[in-house]
């Protein structure tokens, strides 16, 4: 992934609203060239979790 | 003159290819930027709810079913556009090549509803939505990176 001036300003909006695990995430999504199917799944995945799972894990992160 | 149609015949399923290789790298970045925007939202959201609970100012039942229901759209949208994807895959994986036109519209839906979602989380914790990521997602379904060389 080349670095222009655009992606860094949006990878650092990312990084200040979301924190850098977000930043990060999605520099490696745009670091894909050809997606391949499991790359596809992963971030599908991410929405398989449970509304309640969220709340759970808030809850133990507490 | 002949020769260079005949050319241009044969060139044409290159195009296309590549052509469908950018729309499906676009889709992809699409979803995952849209899933790692509504999974920082929706743990944001969570540590919100468990820190009220926890302080005794408990958010309103109301506002829970809100969320509830706008994650339950984005996530119905979610298995739509992996239906979507995985028949796309099939079919290239069948033919060598396939229109990726359902993927960008599946995956523009999936946008659609994580957009709301993620502002309602933020409008319900009292704080500005996240314009500039929503923003910058959103350049990328209209092409202004969506072409660019990476």
């Amino acid at each position: 992934m080349k670095l222009t001036e655009d992606r860094i300003v949006f990878l650092v909006d990312l990084a200040f609203k979301y924190g850098p695990d977000a930043a990060m995430a999605v520099k490696a999504l745009f670091a894909k060239t050809d997606p391949t199917e499991e790359d596809w799944a992963a971030v599908f995945a991410q929405a398989k979790k449970s509304y309640d799972q969220y709340m759970a894990d808030a809850e133990a992160g507490f | 003159m002949r020769n260079k149609k005949l050319v241009a015949i044969a060139l044409l399923p290159v195009f296309l290819v590549l052509a469908c290789a950018s729309a499906e790298r676009t889709a992809y970045r699409v979803a995952g930027t849209t899933a790692v925007s509504v999974d920082t939202a929706m743990k944001s959201w969570a540590d919100w709810v468990v820190f009220n609970k926890r302080a005794g100012t408990p958010v309103p039942d109301s506002q829970e079913a809100e969320v509830r229901k706008g994650y339950a759209r984005y996530q119905l949208e979610s298995g739509r556009a992996e239906k979507v994807v995985q028949s796309y895959l099939a079919a290239k994986k069948a033919q060598g090549s396939a229109d990726p036109i359902a993927v960008k519209a599946a995956t523009e839906a999936v946008r659609v509803a994580a957009t709301e979602l993620v502002h309602l989380v933020f409008r319900l914790k009292g704080e500005a939505a996240p314009a500039k990521v929503s923003l910058r997602t959103f350049d990328v379904q209209t092409g202004e990176w969506a072409y660019e060389a990476y």
